[in-house]
């Protein structure tokens, strides 16, 4: 009887794991073939001689995620350069208009990606900025502007306005009560907007395609070229190595982000 | 004396809305003033215009004879005891405390020692390290008091700080409160719903209504002489009997009368439970109105009997001594100084 009951969810939970797992245990295999040829279920040889390949100093992968880490750290700080203000004056200042703005950093993820990149390229090219770090920086930061200023301006409209107030009341400016109180309570919820825009950089690839390539080789375009040349083991592992930062930060995500800021982003 | 706070003629917009009109309010020294009222009669937003939290559309504000009206609220050196206490989470109670001192400039010492003293003062000795969340809701509201008496600031505001509590703790720290008050010799403004409240803690308090004050007097003034019939059953005289006036005087339904100082017509009576009596009839009355009624309805809450009564078509409270059988003709006795008449046109 109980066992009628359970085998439906069991097996719903093995589809799950299924679709979240296969495609990582399908990597993990392709990492470690040596040679896998249709059509064959596994592969036929085992090693590391990939692995060894691309973490070799002079193997590009590791040039890569060096500069792929650099560029998503500086697109954060871009981004967030802009997002903190913008989302403090979004959730604390009586703007007006305050939805319509809102609406506008969301409005760049309305339209497909591609025109938007092809002329954001055609306007760097005239610029020099096609294929310079600071090209990609800038279109990463402009794409992760959305996510930082919805997540920061939630975090900000979290913080009781009793709390500043009383920080007003004991003798503290606007700008030090905003320092000692606002910026610290909000704090985690704006981690948790930079963790997201430093993600949402790290594995880019459309922009940083049209903007960089060929000059910018971030780790997604290497891992493009080495799937595109049907190095599956070169891709394979790429792919696990952009999986690290995710898995770490999503971690930490979890113990910062209070449910009750997530719930109030769109507010 | 110079006084603590001048409040003339004060008017606070919502908006459109005017929420205050005109407000007038001198606190002296060492005066504790309690705002009174219900909720939305604009006795919060009195509070806040003072700390400089709602701007004022019209009138002034001083403190100690400086003009604060426009004054940003960091400057005009009031410390406030909020509702939700708004301790800041992310501090230590000894951090929330510090907080105003280490923004004047003391030294940390100086600070550290001026904490642990207050925090003896409310009885919080050892928990300084501990953070707000660790705390109970009577603790935490000593804290956002230590944090606001930390600074000896001129003028106290309260906001409603006990609403939160329980009734016992609520209790005990409206007495602790009055103490400290008076050993520290604050002024302080008290905003509160709480009749009871108000009444202990207060020197003087102002009833509000619909952003006017109503009243304003010592406690003892408003119980005994309620400007109007607002006031009377807002502080308690919750029975209402219809009477008429005549000849500078009103009568009693069953004999008795009271003089009052009204035009001849329509009047209402108002009095309270505990200060109305139940009389067998045919026992001769003392001074003061009697009404012919009906026993409907005997409980005991303790201490005596509350007798609901029904006359001319009301049904009134009163306190008894003894225990009338329900549905029994009984007499009730309003004496002259527990009778508040005021005309019928009156609102």
């Amino acid at each position: 009887m109980s066992a009628w009951r359970w085998l439906p969810r069991i097996l719903l939970l093995v589809l799950f794991a299924g679709f979240i797992f296969g495609p990582v245990a399908n990597l993990l295999l392709w990492s470690v073939a040596e040679s896998w040829y249709w059509p064959n279920r596994l592969p036929s040889q085992y090693g590391f001689r990939y692995w060894e390949r691309v973490f070799r100093p002079e193997g590009q992968a590791m040039e890569s995620l060096g500069l792929s880490i650099w560029i998503a750290a500086l697109a954060t700080l871009a981004c967030m350069a802009v997002a903190i203000p913008a989302a403090w004056a979004l959730a604390r200042a009586r703007l007006p208009m305050r939805g319509l703005i809102l609406l506008l950093f969301l409005l760049p993820q309305a339209f497909p990606n591609m025109p938007v990149y092809i002329n954001i390229a055609r306007v760097f090219f005239s610029l020099g900025l096609n294929g310079t770090v600071l090209g990609v920086v800038l279109v990463h930061a402009a794409h992760g502007l959305v996510y930082a200023v919805w997540i920061a301006a939630a975090a900000f409209a979290a913080v009781e306005d009793d709390a500043v107030l009383a920080a007003r009341n004991m003798g503290a400016g606007a700008l030090t009560a905003f320092r000692t109180v606002t910026l610290p309570l909000a704090a985690p919820g704006i981690a948790a907007s930079a963790i997201f825009v430093f993600l949402e950089s790290l594995d880019e690839f459309t922009a940083s395609f049209f903007v960089g390539a060929p000059d910018v080789r971030t780790l997604p375009l290497l891992l493009y070229s080495a799937a595109a040349g049907g190095n599956m083991q070169v891709a394979a592992i790429t792919a696990l190595i952009l999986l690290v930062p995710s898995i770490v930060f999503m971690a930490v995500v979890q113990r910062f982000l209070r449910a009750d800021v997530l719930a109030g982003v769109g507010k | 004396m110079q006084s603590a706070l001048t409040v003339e003629g004060v008017c606070v917009d919502y908006g459109a809305s005017r929420v205050l009109r005109q407000i007038n309010l001198t606190v002296k020294k060492s005066e504790f003033v309690a705002l009174l009222g219900a909720s939305g009669c604009g006795k919060t937003t009195l509070l806040r215009a003072i700390a400089g939290f709602v701007p004022v559309a019209q009138g002034r504000i001083g403190v100690e004879g400086r003009d604060i009206t426009h004054a940003p609220p960091e400057a005009r050196g009031n410390a406030m005891v909020f509702q939700s206490y708004a301790l800041w989470p992310h501090m230590t109670v000894a951090r929330n405390i510090g907080y105003g001192l280490k923004l004047r400039g003391w030294a940390k010492a100086r600070i550290a020692a001026r904490v642990v003293e207050l925090l003896a003062l409310l009885r919080l000795d050892g928990l300084g390290d501990r953070l707000p969340a660790q705390l109970s809701g009577g603790q935490r509201q000593r804290v956002a008091l230590g944090r606001a008496l930390a600074v000896e600031p001129p003028l106290l505001l309260l906001d409603e700080p006990m609403s939160n509590l329980d009734a016992r703790v609520r209790e005990t720290l409206r007495h602790e409160l009055r103490a400290l008050q008076r050993q520290l010799g604050i002024t302080a403004i008290h905003v509160t719903h709480d009749r009871e409240e108000a009444m202990t803690l207060a020197d003087r308090i102002l009833l509000l209504r619909d952003g006017v004050i109503a009243q304003e007097g010592p406690p003892e003034a408003l119980w005994s002489r309620p400007a109007s019939a607002y006031v009377a059953d807002f502080l308690g005289a919750t029975n209402e009997l219809a009477v008429q006036a005549g000849g500078g005087a009103v009568r009693g339904g069953a004999g008795g009368a009271v003089a009052v100082a009204l035009p001849d017509g329509p009047a209402r009576l108002l009095f309270r439970p505990q200060e109305a009596t139940v009389l067998p009839v045919g026992e001769a009355p003392p001074p003061g109105l009697v009404f012919e009624g009906v026993a409907r309805q005997v409980t005991y809450p303790g201490g005596g009997f509350r007798v609901a009564i029904e006359t001319s078509g009301r049904q009134v409270l009163a306190d008894s001594a003894w225990s009338p059988a329900e549905g029994s003709a009984v007499r009730l006795l309003v004496p002259p100084a527990a009778a508040h008449v005021f005309a019928a046109t009156q609102t």
